[in-house]
């Protein structure tokens, strides 16, 4: 990857600007398309981010940028980043939740992969009101539809 | 980096703005298995998990596809005729081997065709006790992902099946292992017979 020396401010939906290394903010493929599209402003909003979410966002990119600038001892820093993901994802289901929208607005694949695998982990063998509480959804269904849907996956629920 | 942790109010909750297409994502994550409770989730969820996208596309591109065996079944309850067993109940594993329970001598018997022979499958004593023991009606054969299932009727058409994995030693020798399956026990009790039973990547 070519090291780029030039710096880039993100600002936050409060307004607040982080300042970060071009090829960190390429992580952000949005960005790296506005950049490629000719945007050379030194500062791009990002308003649909709060500053907590954002500067975890760019804590996630920096560490990925830097591994991925290492040569070598690829199996050792691959671990490395593994654990490193796996600590930055165990998170609550709240922020957990505003890490996967930003990822996705931003489209940092890697980020909305493990934040996605995160909230499949934990909802995986949960009962039905449990995901509910989890997602925030109303159970929509009627007593009397709720028990068709049941019975037609009675075998899924035999102990 | 300049970093604050300025606290605000919290805008609404941040899961229930998530895209249909990131919630599909999670979904397909999840094994097939969990699907019929996500079912009762919500009318929302419940299309999501039988949506094409998600078997035809999502799963296979995560990457997060498993082996479903399908078992077509037959009501019979009006006639009294056992399913025949011979020819139908046999099945071929990985394209080479064809499986097939012989009744005469309560073996399960696998060809194979480099040797052109019929070997007894070893290693599963246990199991084929257990087979005789239960005086077993019927037994069916299916390949599934490489592995061997029995479905065997027991009593009073209740079913048992069995995941057998094979390996194939020295000499030739095919060893069978069983492995016992969670919802070993009557899958469905009543008058049915096997029609077909199919191994499906979802």
């Amino acid at each position: 990857m070519s090291e780029s020396n030039k710096k880039i401010s993100l600002i936050s939906s409060e307004g607040e600007a982080f300042e970060v290394s071009e090829a960190v903010a390429r992580e952000f493929e949005i960005v790296a398309h506005m950049l490629e599209d000719g945007c050379s402003g030194s500062s791009i909003p990002i308003t649909t981010v709060d500053s907590n979410i954002l500067g975890k966002v760019i804590e996630y990119c920096t560490k990925h940028v830097e591994v991925g600038n290492v040569e070598g001892n690829s199996e050792k820093a691959e671990k490395d980043l593994e654990e490193f993901d796996k600590r930055f994802i165990a998170v609550e289901m709240n922020t957990l939740f505003s890490l996967i929208l930003a990822a996705n607005y931003l489209n940092v694949k890697g980020l909305l992969n493990i934040g996605c695998q995160k909230v499949a982990d934990t909802i995986k063998d949960m009962k039905p009101e449990e995901v509910r509480s989890i997602f925030n959804i109303e159970n929509d269904y009627t007593p009397a539809e709720e028990e068709v849907v049941r019975k037609e996956n009675e075998w899924a629920f035999q102990p | 980096m300049s970093r604050a942790e300025k606290k605000q109010s919290p805008p609404p909750s941040p899961i229930t703005s998530l895209p249909e297409d990131v919630v599909v994502d999670i979904l397909a994550r999840l094994p097939i298995s969990d699907y019929p409770r996500v079912s009762l989730v919500s009318k929302r969820f419940r299309s999501l998990v039988s949506s094409p996208e998600i078997y035809a596309r999502r799963r296979s591109s995560l990457g997060c596809t498993e082996h479903c065996l399908y078992v077509f079944l037959y009501n019979c309850a009006t006639r009294v005729n056992l399913p025949s067993v011979g020819g139908e109940s046999a099945c071929v594993v990985d394209d080479v081997f064809l499986f097939f329970y012989d009744w005469s001598d309560k073996e399960l018997r696998a060809y194979d065709p480099e040797r052109k022979c019929w070997q007894v499958v070893k290693g599963l004593d246990d199991l084929l006790a257990e087979i005789r023991r239960a005086a077993c009606c019927w037994l069916q054969t299916v390949s599934y992902g490489g592995k061997l299932v029995l479905l065997y009727g027991k009593g009073e058409f209740s079913w048992l099946t069995k995941e057998v994995s094979l390996e194939i030693r020295k000499g030739g020798q095919i060893w069978g292992k069983v492995y016992q399956w969670c919802d070993d026990h009557a899958l469905i009790a009543g008058n049915f017979i096997i029609r077909k039973s199919l191994d499906v990547v979802l």
